[in-house]
């Protein structure tokens, strides 16, 4: 199996297939994390879209010395924040409503609505490093070099995100 | 410690393991201090929906549409001599209108000159030229300059159109 970095010097010769093996491997969390981060299907349909796009175009100019996932995830979330700024106040208050829906429903999944409603209404640049912690899974190192900002902002935006959360949602144990 | 760094604490032990001796350990005071419990039923709760909701696969149709736009893209990038030869006939023809442009410019700057030699000191006449001659040639490079760049994005649109 290859690694992502052989996919993407293959990709920079033009290799199709490898560009079909990331599609494979990457396309469907992209889009999750779009689907959170934009609250609309078809804005994230839109911009998972343009990241592949961006990623094809930019194949040749691609550091190998980076990790591909923290770089794809980088430009989806510069795509979304693009979007966002386009949106008007309005516009996004409509928007930021609909998210994905839970995969069990049960006694928490009004919680889990109201959680991430508020997931939903974060600042745009503290809701990126909630997500990319919690629904991706990446480390500090990770964010830090998607986001392209210093470790220690990727800590004090997490902490603040989670301070924000926890300030406007009334949890309970 | 104080609160703050404890909620660090518990944040980094929920990805780097160790979470449940950490509870335990510090079972007294999360149990007595509000602001700790709250964030530590926070993090459950987000640990939980981020555990709940994996990314379903993509539907055939996104996948092609993100595959087809993905190669094309791809396929445009390699066409790079076209693009060149593309960018440069049209320069050239371009550059057909600068000696117009440079000579209207002279004509002007003259004409005005000797309309306002009478009433001007020459020092005020040669900062309006300067003056005059930089804008000019400013408005001209950007002009030129912003040519390949238009002539560039317009074929890559025809390239990466369906």
């Amino acid at each position: 199996m290859h690694s992502d970095e052989d996919l993407m010097a293959a990709l920079a010769s033009g290799d199709e297939t490898a560009l079909a093996a990331l599609i494979d491997r990457y396309a469907a969390g992209v889009h999750a994390y779009l689907l959170r981060h934009s609250g609309n299907r078809e804005d994230a349909d839109d911009l998972l879209q343009e990241t592949w796009v961006r990623v094809a175009r930019s194949a040749k100019r691609f550091d190998t010395a980076r990790r591909f996932r923290s770089w794809v995830y980088g430009i989806a979330t510069n795509l979304a924040r693009d979007l966002f700024r386009r949106r008007t106040t309005k516009e996004r208050a409509l928007r930021t409503l609909s998210m994905t829906p839970s995969a069990t429903p049960g006694a928490d999944s009004a919680d889990r609505g109201e959680l991430r409603e508020r997931i939903a209404a974060l600042p745009e640049n503290m809701r990126a490093v909630l997500l990319l912690r919690y629904y991706e899974g990446m480390n500090e190192a990770e964010m830090a070099e998607s986001l392209e900002i210093p470790r220690g902002t990727v800590k004090s935006r997490l902490h603040a995100a989670l301070r924000n959360l926890r300030g406007c949602y009334g949890v309970s144990r | 410690m104080n609160c703050d760094a404890r909620q660090e604490q518990l944040e980094q032990a929920v990805f780097e393991g160790g979470i449940h001796a950490l509870v335990e350990d510090q079972r007294e005071h999360l149990e007595a201090c509000a602001d700790c419990s709250s964030h530590f039923a926070l993090l459950q709760q987000l640990i939980g929906e981020a555990l709940d909701a994996q990314p379903a696969a993509l539907s055939p149709q996104l996948r092609a549409l993100v595959h087809e736009r993905a190669a094309r893209a791809l396929r445009a990038t390699r066409s790079d001599a076209i693009f060149r030869w593309e960018v440069a006939a049209p320069l050239a023809v371009a550059l057909l209108a600068l000696p117009i442009a440079i000579g209207q410019g002279w004509l002007w700057t003259h004409g005005l000159s000797y309309l306002l030699e009478p009433w001007l000191p020459a020092s005020v006449l040669t900062g309006l030229t300067i003056f005059y001659a930089a804008s000019a040639a400013l408005t001209l490079g950007g002009l030129y300059g912003s040519l390949p760049f238009a002539i560039a994005y317009a074929n890559r649109n025809r390239l990466e159109a369906p």
